[in-house]
């Protein structure tokens, strides 16, 4: 018989790398990356590269309202995705609501982060019936529908972009807060951290260099989860009239702009914006979703 | 003691492919039993015997296939068997239990249930009342105690031994020619290890079936088998009746196993252990396997031993094995 | 058993109350309660005696305790627009409105359950990956735009169902349901599958972790090893295991259908309780706007209850463990 086979050539493989290669291993979830960067990029980038600043109501031509996508305007401007009811340029409209779905859904996110992961660590450390009590306020706000609480807190507090901010937080809050929670209980128990304080290291040490990273998975994964439903609950509430107002450029607000506009056949006011926030949602949606499944120690054999 | 073996299985290998190259999780592994015999196949972690088992059962997930070899069970090749005729065999003329007795049963499922339908997927007219007759039957046969009442608990109501009792049970069901235990008493406490063990080895002799007893536990095998098959890295390193295996073994790490089982060691001496540990089945060592945790090995252990035998049924794979008698 | 039941129930008394409050504070705290409670186009004279009707000039508490007496008998004001009381007003809506929800998590979990399975089983192959891309496509789609583009394909377009209402009822038991009649289904299916959307692609989702999660375990191997079939594999072995996730998940999951309802009858002008509170906060009608957040808060308490009551009795494990 032969000789044993020859050995395997094989780079070392950090978990970082092989946290890269298994989520590159799905074309969705690069893709997914990939359309969310570009979107970001267009998004940051608005001023620089939307053809008409949408909020300007001296450079609006109500002439050249409901325009179908193609159309130009009396200076020759593109209007590559046609126009709305008041004559904006929807491209250019669209790039800057994607900036605000995407502003408001990242502070909100921060936000609620901030103030969710402060009410996890303080029930994880203090335990007992903080912890209990806590755990218990957490569970009965998840238990309520996000629409609800922000129809609550929207209905009686009125419109403004703060208390939309308000309400997306106080939407997300919990999730963090019970994530990080159970990280914290879990990791505290974990024998490395006991090891560490058997070396002496310090907690500052601890905390950072062997702790965070291993909360960072669920919390990786809550937060694109998180993002991606309050960019789409701001859009609805916009869309419905109890969000952001009129004067900030929402994707929701453009497309009930133009829902009475459908009947009669200028689809494009309320499809493009439509679209586009369904591409940021999707691409965040694709990405997390690997995201999730490449973290989740359930299904590593 | 000549009739034809139940099983035998010529050459098995079983291979995984992963991103960092193909696993060889068996290697040319060959063995066979008869009816009413009991082998003892014995290994660490890694070492593929539950591979074996699971091959003969034909459970292997993929990516996992069988690569090479055949299997043949009273002389039909189980590696060419479509799969609706295996599932057939399944449970009523092959059957495996397995390690942890909480993940045998399905904790959502009434015992009653999963009892029933191991007779039903087999006999689909069977009778309710039928069925449960015989149910009961199973469980008394291994005994447990009222097995009426029994039979409409839920598993996480019974201790560990009862769950692997009932796991018995349901396997010797429609009294298989074949059963395949895996490591099914490492889980347990040692007294009811004992139990449990004598009470395989009584319905195997009583129905002539053909036991593989999967363990990493040599100890075990001692009371149990009559014939073991130690194997290391995806191959068989040595083979042979009991006796001669724990008298007289002759590949070092057969004899690392007996020494270093604490029964054998004396009180105040250092236990003794097999340095290292086995290899990874990605970065395997040329030529002999073991050669990197062997006192014993020199420039010869660079090319690969075969499998030779060096008495009367008694196979080794070693330049060098050990001739002397294994002390007491 | 009981302990357990008891201890929730308190709990949903409890944080009842506590919604009643936070709805109290909102309503009346904050601004001016006259505005809120008196029909603004009301001239001064009217208000004083409002105000002294009201007992506005009384203490909070005595206020907040009028308030939760006069909410337990059912009454929660009159509408400024319709001038009948509020809670009236949007029972009278409910029906619709459970109509929808109801239809809409039948289609999520008909069809979720089983593609989910599907594609928990083989997560690589063509099917299994269309339904999982189609299933994160489902859950990122926003509702309302979803709804319009419905509308623009299905009946503006191509002409074959309507666009928008309720079609033609009958009465079943007491109360008016379109489920029966053609007409009915046909206004129906637009505005279910709208709502559903959402919910099919969470179903699918969970269904597809669990499979996958259960597929893996040695139970499967043992069952597998009894000589058991693919069939009675997945329909029961697995079934009766991601179950239990997906019942808690669909429980909780209908009380924000029947929220989320609000958006559906918006887009397809469906006379249910969504589409009056989303007018009502238009025109700032704040009792009727009170009667909606009072209901529906409590609906979804007993939602929660409920499912909490059915999850312990469907795994044996809790419901023992309970019994200690």
């Amino acid at each position: 018989m032969s000789l044993a086979a020859a050995p395997v050539d094989r780079r070392a493989e950090t978990p970082w790398r092989r946290l890269l290669a298994e989520f590159a291993g799905s074309r969705l979830a690069v893709l997914g990356l990939a359309l969310f960067v570009i979107i970001l990029s267009l998004a940051l980038l608005a001023p620089l590269v939307a053809p008409q600043d949408p909020y300007d109501l001296a450079k609006l031509d109500l002439l050249d309202s409901r325009l179908p996508p193609g159309s130009h305007a009396a200076d020759g401007m593109l209007y590559a995705l046609g126009t709305d009811d008041q004559g904006r340029d929807l491209f250019s409209a669209i790039l800057y609501g994607l900036r605000t779905s995407l502003w408001v859904g990242a502070g909100s996110a921060v936000v609620a982060l901030a103030i969710g992961a402060a009410v996890g660590m303080v029930a994880a450390y203090a335990g007992g019936r903080l912890d209990a009590f806590l755990m218990r306020i957490v569970d009965i706000q998840l238990s309520f529908p996000a629409i609800l609480v922000a129809l609550i807190l929207l209905a009686l507090l009125g419109r403004g972009v703060g208390k939309i901010l308000l309400a997306l937080v106080t939407v997300q809050w919990a999730y963090y807060a019970r994530t990080v929670r159970g990280t914290a209980l879990v990791e505290r128990q974990r024998e490395y951290v006991e090891a560490a304080r058997c070396l002496a290291l310090p907690t500052h040490r601890i905390v950072f260099r062997h702790l965070l990273p291993n909360c960072l998975p669920p919390l990786i994964v809550v937060v694109t989860v998180q993002v991606a439903h309050a960019i789409a609950l701001e859009a609805t509430l916009s869309f419905l009239g109890i969000g952001l107002p009129v004067t900030q450029p929402s994707l929701g607000l453009l497309v009930a702009n133009g829902y009475q506009y459908m009947l009669s056949g200028d689809y494009w006011i309320s499809f493009f914006p439509g679209f586009a926030l369904l591409l940021l949602i999707v691409s965040i949606n694709l990405a997390g979703d690997r995201l999730r499944d490449v973290l989740n120690p359930r299904l590593r054999r | 003691m000549s009739a034809e073996p139940t099983l035998f299985v010529d050459g098995l290998e079983v291979q995984f492919p992963t991103r960092a190259g193909i696993v060889r999780a068996v290697d040319g592994v060959s063995l066979a039993v008869r009816p009413g015999e009991v082998l003892g196949l014995v290994g660490e972690s890694g070492s593929g015997k539950t591979m074996i088992g699971l091959s003969v059962i034909r459970l292997i997930d993929p990516p996992g296939r069988i690569a090479a070899g055949h299997i043949l069970f009273r002389g039909e090749d189980l590696t060419r068997l479509p799969e609706p005729r295996m599932r057939a065999l399944r449970g009523v003329r092959i059957a495996m239990m397995f390690q942890d007795p909480m993940m045998t049963l399905n904790p959502v499922l009434r015992l009653d249930t999963q009892i029933v339908e191991a007779l039903t997927a087999h006999v689909p007219r069977m009778a309710a009342a039928e069925a449960r007759r015989r149910a009961v039957a199973a469980l008394a046969r291994v005994g447990i105690p009222s097995p009426e009442e029994r039979l409409r608990a839920y598993p996480h109501q019974l201790s560990g031994g009862m769950r692997q009792r009932v796991a018995i049970a349901i396997a010797l069901l429609h009294r298989p020619e074949l059963l395949i235990a895996d490591e099914p008493t490492t889980a347990l406490d040692v007294t009811i290890q004992a139990q449990i063990l004598s009470e395989v080895q009584g319905l195997c002799r009583e129905y002539g079936t053909a036991l593989i007893w999967i363990t990493h536990d040599l100890s075990v095998v001692a009371g149990l088998a009559d014939s073991v098959v130690v194997l290391y890295a995806g191959q068989v390193v040595e083979s042979g009746p009991l006796g001669d295996i724990l008298d007289r073994a002759m590949h070092p790490y057969t004899r690392g196993l007996i020494d270093s089982v604490p029964s054998r060691n004396r009180r105040g001496v250092p236990l003794r252990q097999i340095a290292g540990m086995a290899p990874s089945p990605l970065d395997l060592p040329s030529g002999c396997r073991f050669r990197e945790r062997c006192g014993r090995a020199d420039a010869a252990c660079l090319a690969m031993p075969e499998l030779a035998e060096a008495a009367p049924g008694h196979a080794v794979r070693c330049f060098h094995p050990v001739r002397d008698a294994a002390p007491a | 058993m009981t302990a357990f039941v008891i201890r929730r129930l308190l709990q949903s008394v409890v944080v009842m109350l506590a919604m009643s409050v936070i709805v109290f504070a909102g309503v009346f705290a904050i601004g001016n309660p006259v505005d809120i409670l008196i029909n603004p186009q009301a001239d001064q004279a009217e208000i004083a005696r409002a105000t002294a009707a009201f007992g506005l000039n009384k203490p909070l508490w005595v206020q907040y305790l009028d308030f939760l007496r006069q909410a337990a008998r059912g009454d929660l004001g009159r509408s400024f627009v319709f001038n009948e009381p509020a809670l009236g007003l949007i029972l009278q809506r409910l029906p619709a409105t459970l109509e929808l929800a109801l239809s809409a998590m039948l289609i999520a979990v008909v069809f979720g359950i089983p593609l989910g399975i599907w594609a928990g089983m083989r997560p690589d192959g063509a099917a299994g990956q269309a339904i999982t891309a189609g299933s994160i496509l489902g859950f990122s789609l926003p509702t309302f735009w979803v709804g319009l583009m419905l509308i623009l394909v299905f009946a503006v377009k191509l002409g074959w169902l309507p666009s928008t209402g309720r079609g033609a009822t009958v009465r079943v038991l007491g109360i008016d349901t379109s489920l029966f009649t053609w007409d009915g289904l046909r206004h129906l299916v637009l505005p279910a599958t709208n709502l559903a959307l959402f919910q099919l692609a969470l179903v699918i989702r969970l269904a597809r972790a669990g499979t996958r999660e259960v597929l893996l375990l040695d139970y499967i191997k043992f069952a597998r090893a009894k000589g058991l079939g693919t069939g009675r594999i997945l329909g029961v072995h697995v079934l009766k295991n991601i179950l239990i996730p997906i019942v808690t998940v669909v429980g909780i999951e209908f009380g924000a259908v029947i929220a989320f309802a609000v958006v559906t009858e918006t887009i397809f002008a469906w006379p249910g309780m969504g589409k009056l509170i989303i007018d009502s906060i238009g025109v700032l009608d704040r009792p009727v706007i009170v009667a909606y957040l009072v209901l529906t808060v409590a609906i979804v308490i007993a939602i929660n209850l409920a499912v909490d009551l059915l999850y312990a009795a469907l795994d044996p494990r809790v419901r023992l463990a309970e019994a200690k």
